[in-house]
């Protein structure tokens, strides 16, 4: 094991092995490699989970290929291991990796799993180096320190100088050793002390890409149509970052995160649209309706595909889900061929330019409907959606039709996409109160609903596999079992639901919505 | 944390030379790993060139007085380090017999490292003694290593008895042969022999070879000097196998 953090200098010249052994006692021996092209990955997933986990994972790919090694840095300590990924994979332009294909099924993939998910890896940042490594040795030849000297190669950004690391890694037992050589190292009038490694060196690693301006603070005396053409742009921006991977399919989140920014966008223009020129959102509507209905297909596949697999939500003895799986992947295939070809097509493109010309910040109108300071809107806005999902659920029985939770299900979530967008307005305990209590009810009202279609789902799978000769009859068999599970779910949420939108509804949280007061001002109480 | 013990009461018969090379391959496939070299004699401290002293020696290890982990060398191969061994370690019979639960000191020992280790491999002096009831105690696994001998079935029978006698959870058997020079008539009949006899053996056999005898003069595990020698082979087919085994 290697210890903590490693004790790093940088320096901004080039520095030999000869000018290291100036600086080291006399006598001391050293083995050295041959200098070697290196090239250094770090991998993260799209929204960067193992950097918020506190790791960070780094492979390194010698130009003499060998095996890759990857190294894992945990709150400090430091492993480093082969990595089972054949060395080809880089070369061929490699772009993202299943956490499986790049550890192995080793110990590994359970320390790295929780904090991964189903998300994908995919390198956030590259640098290629010169190394040169030296290990300080004992009488018996057995190391007692490693010294590492990186040099940057390639097209170097002005702010990511200096090129030069030299890195000591401390061992485990062997600390007096490089205590004693950071010593002498430091006598080196180039080298500075440094720690961060790589990685601090490198803004792009800082970033997440899906991260955007956040634009103008926030403030309740906006103009509405400026904030509604902000909170458009952070939409359009998650949605254009998230495309590259529903094109290249590393992960599914890609495009449930696409679908996400689009449906948001949709809901915004609904329920705020009336401050913008009709004349542009309009057709925007239309076309985000469009954009939405493209998904949908391969969505559905993605998550049926999730739910089979080992683990998913419908625990599938894995000789039941074995005929399943390549049954659903070839419709999934085919429906995202048509998917890609929609991303891809003039159509997709016109729909985001227009949306991006309506997200284009203007300077304030001074009047006109978009002008009404944000923070009244806000308000009776979000008094609104509650009204209407306080009536659309009030009259809900317990033999009411489902068709009236899922109704209440749309308006819950409208009034959701309102506090979302207007979260830094409306912090505070209210603002809190309000959001979890309807957080409950939409999930009860999600897995209402959810069972119900998955329940759909499966009958229709069962009856389209009865009819393949292809697909196999044993895998209908085990369906059943699933369809059981669902309706018990089913029930259970559906007796939950009177005390959740009781909660939801009573005067206590009428009141809670009055006092959101985005405005200063407080909003109409609700009826 | 898995913990595989090599072991077996008798001498000179390869389980050394296993411990050094699986705990390699563990440690290569991002297991973090320990070896533990308990025998006074220290051939996996030698082989992984560190100097084999434990400070204040044996009684203060099993006194608890220094945590385990103090003790330990990191190897020059990534993931791995060692606990060395120490020549007080021919002591540590009569150290365990003066603590509290001697059998069940060793696996109380180990338990802490399971927050820095995946894999402990733990090397063992040829004997059956209170030290070896502790490490049956600790271990998950149990790597015999079996020469095609005439008395190694034997040896193998005593060392089942023996397990059978500790207390549960016991470890599981996985004896393998050790060796096997095929030239030789005899060992080819006696590694027939065993495997008919033995129908949990090993499928990995390590021949009698001289890269194996190298890792001495080298001081280094054979898997990284003659990764294509059969018995460099026959390790990391060993270690898949102990993997398949899982843990207890
Ligand atoms: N497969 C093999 N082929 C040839 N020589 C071997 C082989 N395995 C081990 N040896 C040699 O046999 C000797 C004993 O091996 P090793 O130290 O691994 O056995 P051991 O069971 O640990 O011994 P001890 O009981 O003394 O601890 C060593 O010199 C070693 O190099
Ligand atoms: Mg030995």
């Amino acid at each position: 094991m290697r210890d903590a953090r490693d004790l790093e200098f940088v320096s901004r010249g080039p520095v030999g092995l000869e000018r290291l052994r100036e600086a080291l006692e006399p006598g001391v021996r050293l083995a050295a490699s041959p200098e070697h092209a290196v090239t250094h990955q770090w991998l993260d997933t799209f929204d960067r989970r193992l950097r918020r986990a506190g790791l960070s994972l780094e492979l390194a790919t010698e130009a003499d290929p060998g095996q890759p090694t990857l190294l894992l840095e945990d709150r400090g300590a430091l492993s480093a291991w082969s990595a089972p990924a054949r060395p080809g994979d880089r070369a061929a332009g490699r772009r993202a990796w299943r956490l499986e294909e790049l550890v192995g099924a080793g110990p590994m993939l359970r320390r790295l799993a929780p904090a991964v998910g189903i998300r994908a890896l995919l390198p956030v940042a590259e640098v290629s180096t010169r190394t040169l490594e030296v290990r300080v040795l004992d009488a018996q030849d057995k190391t007692t320190v490693r010294l590492v000297v990186e040099e940057r190669v390639g097209p170097v950004a002005p702010d990511e100088l200096p090129r030069v690391r030299v890195v000591v890694g401390p061992l485990t037992g062997y600390r007096r050793h490089s205590d004693r050589l950071v010593a002498r190292l430091r006598r080196l009038a180039e080298l500075e002390p440094f720690s961060g490694g790589w990685p601090a060196l490198l803004p792009s690693l800082a970033k997440t890409p899906a991260e955007v301006p956040a634009g103008p603070r926030l403030t309740p005396g906006l103009e509405s149509a400026q904030v509604v053409r902000q909170i458009l742009a952070r939409l359009l921006a998650a949605a254009v970052a998230n495309a590259p991977g529903v094109v290249a399919d590393w992960d599914t989140e890609f495009l449930h995160d696409l679908r996400v920014s689009v449906r948001r966008a949709r809901s915004a223009l609904k329920l705020l649209g009336d401050c913008l020129d009709s004349r542009e959102a309009s057709p925007l509507a239309a076309d985000l309706k469009w954009m939405g209905d493209l998904t949908t297909p391969t969505r559905d596949l993605d998550v049926h595909l999730l739910a089979v697999s080992a683990g998913g939500e419908w625990h599938l003895d894995p000789l039941l889900a074995a005929p399943l799986v390549p049954y659903l992947q070839a419709r999934r295939a085919a429906a995202r061929r048509q998917l890609v070809r929609g991303l891809r097509s003039a159509r997709w493109n016109r729909a985001q330019r227009r949306w991006e010309e309506i997200a284009r910040p203007r300077p304030p109108a001074g009047g006109g409907p978009g002008a009404v300071p944000i923070g009244e809107l806000a308000g009776t806005r979000i008094a609104l959606a509650y009204r209407r999902a306080r009536r659309a659920g009030i009259h809900i029985e317990d033999d009411s039709p489902p068709e009236m939770l899922h109704t209440l299900r749309k308006r819950c979530k409208e009034l959701r996409y309102l506090l979302e967008f207007f979260a830094p307005l409306l912090e505070g305990p209210p603002f809190l109160g309000l959001l979890s209590q309807l957080r409950a009810l939409q999930d009860c009202l999600g897995e209402f609903q959810d069972t119900q279609v998955q329940a759909a789902t499966l009958r229709e799978l069962a009856a389209e596999m009865l009819a393949d000769p292809t697909a196999g009859a044993e895998a209908v068999m085990g369906l059943g079992t699933v369809d059981q599970t669902l309706a018990e779910r089913r029930r259970r949420a559906r007796a939950e639901f009177a005390s959740r939108f009781h909660d939801f509804a009573r005067p206590r949280t009428r009141r809670a919505v009055a006092a959101l007061q985005p405005g200063g001002r407080p909003a109409p109480m609700p009826t | 944390m898995r913990v595989v013990a090599a072991y077996n009461i008798k001498g000179g018969v390869g389980k050394t030379s296993a411990a050094v090379n699986l705990a390699f391959l563990g440690a290569r496939d991002g297991y973090r790993t320990l070896i533990w070299d308990l025998d006074p004699q220290g051939g996996a401290t030698f082989l992984f060139r560190v100097r084999p002293r434990v400070k204040g020696g044996v009684r203060t290890l099993v006194r608890r007085r220094s945590r385990l982990a103090a003790q330990v060398k990191s190897t020059d191969f990534d993931n791995l380090d060692l606990l060395p061994a120490d020549f007080s370690y021919r002591n540590l019979d009569l150290a365990l017999d003066q603590a509290r639960r001697p059998t069940r000191r060793l696996a109380e020992l180990v338990a802490p490292l399971s927050d820095h280790y995946d894999l402990l491999i733990m090397d063992c002096p040829p004997s059956a003694s209170l030290v070896s009831e502790g490490v049956l105690r600790a271990a998950d696994t149990l790597l015999v290593p079996l020469v095609p001998a005439t008395l190694s079935l034997r040896t193998l029978d005593q060392l089942t008895h023996f397990v059978g006698q500790v207390k549960p959870p016991r470890p599981r058997v996985l004896p393998f042969l050790s060796m096997v020079d095929r030239r030789r008539r005899l060992h080819r009949d006696l590694a027939a022999q065993l495997r008919g006899q033995l129908p949990h053996l090993a499928r990995a056999e390590v021949p009698a070879s001289s890269a194996v005898e190298q890792m001495g003069p080298r001081r280094a595990p054979v898997v990284t000097f003659a990764p294509r020698a059969p018995a460099a082979v026959a390790y990391r087919d060993l270690w898949q196998q102990v993997l398949e085994l899982g843990e207890r």
